[in-house]
């Protein structure tokens, strides 16, 4: 085929590689010619100023150019996905602490509205987001070994959400949790660094932030 | 009119006739000679000279005869002709043989765009071409779909054991897909109600519908296959070297998408496969860097939500039947036009570069496409036609595991078995242990210079990011980046060297062998992680249910690799007796068991191993003085029947259940559960 243009583009170039074709071949419009640089007629066009005409060119197809952006901005802006309220994200009322938190010694609790998994331990109460932070897929309690771990990839983590073994990059992320009395005065509230809660009495009402996302810790 | 105005000037031209556009006789459309009319003298002029007292039976016949086709027009002169005796009917008779070819070979030339009868026939015949020049050549030129096609090749390039024609057979597969994929379009609603039930309706009650899933589902991944074995090819063959860089380019592009397009029709089923395996492939595209601008975003814009729903699920159903069968239509084109008009298919090497000028001279001959190529060609698509129609009505079906449960992920789920590679990097079995290591060494080396950190601390472990590394920065790079670089980086290394540019594999390029056999294997080896079997331990009674009941499909039937539904899936409804069964009575294998019972006994034995375990000392494996229950039961309808298999423990812990329980349900009528 490569013959067959040549033919149609000149004939002589063409028999020129027939009757050398070790030396034509790689030449053939690749890097192996000899530079010798631009002609006197190329090289005046080169360093020609620029005329009106060319200057408008130039603007006309930048301005397409920065349309094409503004499109695009335009199509992001249009797919972002909108959250509703009352949805996930929102504040979760899990109801009186005493019944929404299970005993230090038990299994941690789901709660499949808020996302996230209710889990005590000595040093106090988590809310941990129900998913993964390896890959997004929803880890379960395992009772047998005591543990969460994760059907996908085999992340483990502790009760209260520390990693154990696996490929995820970091502990359990959690939610901020709120204890209110019945006139809604916050009791406590996690803090920044999403430590454990110590319930401050089981007739206070628990809530559940989903809005406030704390990163679990990069692990070693 | 305008046909037989230009032949009444080309007669005009020739100088028997009158420059009269509208003289009814005297012409003839190849110019043969026309007898004068015996009754209008020469040539038609008189027919104008309108008599008023012309009979209108007369200006009947006139109008008639200026209105009649071009055909019989050119006979009239003969028909009064015929009327004067057996000599004239005789010459009618050879006139409007005359004419009717002319008629026949004119419509078979539309017809076939260029070739008359005659050359239609050597054609078909396989013999060479009549009319000079070629009439097979004005074909490419009149015809779009043949334009498209070279008018020869070089007859080297198309010996089948040097391209395998995998090209060809990706295209192919890119048509069946689309044919396909618009059949099931028809029954299918993009809507998380929906969208199951549609696959079901599909599958069970139109006919032909499962069929059509089928080839689909087998066209899909046999195009993954064939793409990556065309790239293998093309590699191996030194292919993608100049001047045929920036075909190989567009190919890795078309690779890219080839796995986009397969990957997006996954979630369509919308069941527990699907949905698993595309939040794990989403949630890659979170950890793209910067992951808290470019991750979160494109991991936002494709679910449409925080988790995949009825918005992702529209997404997905966009992107795979609209927006990437458009892209990947433009970037064929591309590809193909580089290779059908600016350098053809590659020669084999070791002809190419043979020094007996007699030998390359022999490689480059032409064969034409019309109609050597184009029967072969025909006959592949045939073959392949045939086989893919065959495996899908006999061999493959289509997996369904259950409707997609979005708040419980099934143990084992895998992604398709194209990207398990790219799961079993996730699973980070070599950087992220090599890492934690380096601390260690850190750690226990600067204790010498009096620095004790406290234990458990680490130093590099938490600024590494795993998911990003190895489900985004590594593929892009092996993908991507390495395979875009391919031609670039070989010309670089032959300049480099200053080796000679040669495609011939083993005589002139063993380096790339060595590299491609390493890559090979390397790949071969992140695969086998990616799979169920590698790194994801469950906790013993667990792993006994998902051995013997597991809760899907473990692994998808792909070509080749058996499906994974659990001995007592593959039983079948048929073969399970009703009934509850204590699983100690099974404890000693009997030769007289039937299938069911040796199944029976053989969890029984993984049970007792289990135990045997835990007296060892074995607390991860093993289970403390475990039991089991296996219970078979009619579930509502008939039909439809209830598995359960319950294994119960001594509690260790207090939060330990000491209970384990696996349910199933199978179908009678299905082969799906």
């Amino acid at each position: 085929m490569a013959e067959a243009q040549a033919t149609a583009a000149s004939a002589a170039p063409a028999k020129a590689a027939a009757v050398k074709p070790a030396a034509a071949k790689p030449a053939a419009g690749h890097g192996d010619a000899v530079n010798i640089g631009p002609s006197a007629a190329e090289l005046a066009m080169v360093q020609a100023p620029m005329t009106r005409r060319e200057f408008l060119n130039y603007a006309f197809l930048g301005s397409l150019g920065i349309f094409l952006v503004v499109f695009g901005g335009a199509f992001f802006v249009f797919a972002l996905p909108r959250f509703g309220a009352g949805e996930f994200g929102g504040v979760f009322d899990l109801g009186l602490a005493g019944d929404a938190i299970p005993g230090t010694e038990d299994a941690p609790k789901a709660s499949t509205a808020a996302r996230s998994w209710v889990s005590n331990t000595d040093q106090g109460v988590v809310a941990l987001y129900n998913v993964c932070v390896h890959l997004g897929c929803l880890y379960g309690w395992e009772p047998i070994t005591n543990r969460f771990e994760c059907p996908c990839h085999g992340s483990k983590y502790e009760k209260d959400g520390t990693y154990i073994a696996g490929p995820a990059p970091r502990s359990l992320d959690r939610f901020v949790i709120r204890f209110t009395d019945a006139n809604g005065t916050v009791l406590a509230e996690t803090n920044a660094q999403g430590d454990p809660l110590e319930i401050p009495s089981p007739n206070a009402l628990m809530i559940v932030d989903t809005g406030k996302i704390i990163q679990g810790k990069a692990h070693g | 009119m305008g046909l037989f105005n230009r032949q009444v000037k080309k007669k005009t031209e020739n100088g028997n006739g009158k420059a009269n556009g509208n003289a009814p006789n005297g012409q003839d459309t190849n110019g043969h000679d026309v007898p004068p009319s015996p009754e209008t003298g020469e040539g038609g002029a008189e027919l104008f000279d309108v008599k008023t007292s012309e009979t209108m039976g007369d200006r009947v016949g006139g109008t008639l005869r200026d209105k009649s086709p071009h055909a019989i027009k050119a006979l009239m002169p003969w028909i009064d002709k015929a009327r004067s005796g057996p000599e004239g009917r005789a010459e009618f008779i050879d006139k409007t043989k005359e004419v009717a070819w002319v008629q026949a070979d004119n419509t078979v030339r539309a017809i076939s765009a260029g070739m008359g009868i005659a050359d239609t026939r050597a054609f078909f015949r396989g013999d060479p071409p009549i009319e000079k020049p070629n009439p097979r050549y004005k074909v490419h030129v009149n015809a779009f779909f043949a334009h498209l096609r070279p008018k020869y090749y070089e007859k080297a390039s198309t010996k089948f054991s040097h391209t395998f024609a995998l090209g060809y057979l990706s295209i192919y597969m890119f048509l069946l897909e689309t044919i396909t994929g618009v059949i099931l379009m028809v029954f299918y609603t993009p809507s998380d109600r929906r969208a199951y039930e549609d696959i079901i309706k599909i599958m069970s009650s139109i006919p032909y519908g499962q069929l059509m899933r089928d080839l689909h589902r087998v066209g899909a991944e046999l195009m993954v296959l064939i793409v990556v074995l065309h790239m293998t090819r093309v590699f191996l063959t030194g292919s993608f070297k100049p001047p045929r860089s920036f075909t190989w380019l567009t190919g890795v592009v078309l690779l890219i998408l080839t796995f986009a397009l397969s990957f997006s029709g996954y979630l369509l089923p919308w069941d527990q496969l699907a949905y698993w395996a595309v939040t794990i492939g989403t949630s890659m595209a979170k950890s793209v860097p910067p992951k808290e601008i470019v991750g979160y975003f494109s991991n936002l814009i494709m679910r449409g939500g925080d988790t995949i729903n009825q918005n992702g699920l529209l997404r997905f159903y966009l992107m795979h039947v609209f927006a990437l069968p458009a892209i990947t239509l433009v970037l064929i084109s591309v590809h193909y036009y580089r290779v059908a008009r600016s350098h053809g298919i590659s020669l084999p090497a070791a002809e190419e570069e043979d020094p007996d000028p007699a030998v390359r001279k022999a490689a480059k001959e032409r064969i034409d496409y019309l109609p050597e190529l184009f029967t072969r060609e025909l006959l592949w698509a045939a073959i392949t036609t045939f086989l893919v129609v065959v495996y899908s009505a006999y061999v493959f079906h289509a997996p369904l595991q259950e409707h997609s449960n979005p708040l419980h992920t099934p143990l084992h789920t895998t992604a398709p078995w194209y990207f398990l590679w790219i799961q079993g990097l996730l699973k980070d079995a070599f950087v992220l242990p090599a890492i934690r290591a380096l601390d260690q060494l850190i750690i226990s080396s600067v204790k010498y210079i009096g620095v004790v950190m406290p234990p458990g601390s680490t130093i590099i472990v938490p600024l590494y990011d795993s998911p990003a590394w190895m489900g985004v920065i590594l593929p892009t790079m092996i993908i991507p980046a390495l395979f875009f670089g391919v031609p670039y980086i070989n010309e670089w290394w032959e300049k480099f060297w200053g080796s000679k540019p040669s495609r011939q594999l083993l005589k002139n390029r063993k380096g790339t062998v060595v590299v491609a056999i390493l890559s090979t294997i390397f790949m071969l080896v992140i695969w086998y992680q990616g799979t169920p079997f590698y790194g994801v331990t469950a906790p013993p009674a667990v792993e006994i249910g998902q051995a013997f009941l597991p809760e899907e499909g473990v692994l998808p039937p792909v070509p080749l690799v058996p499906d994974d539904w659990g001995p007592i899936r593959r039983l079948g409804y048929e073969n399970l007796p009703d009934g509850e069964y204590d699983l100690a009575e099974y404890a000693v294998p009997k030769t007289t068991y039937t299938e069911f019972e040796r199944i029976l006994s053989a969890i029984q034995q993984e049970i007792m191993r289990r135990g045997q375990l835990w007296e060892e000392g074995d607390k991860e494996h093993g289970l403390p003085e475990p039991t089991g229950v296996f219970t078979i039961e009619q579930w509502q309808q008939n039909g439809l029947k209830r598995i359960e298999l319950q294994i119960n423990w001594t509690k260790t812990t207090p939060s330990d259940t000491g209970e384990f329980k696996r349910v199933i349900y199978l179908q009678q009528d299905t082969r799906y559960q």
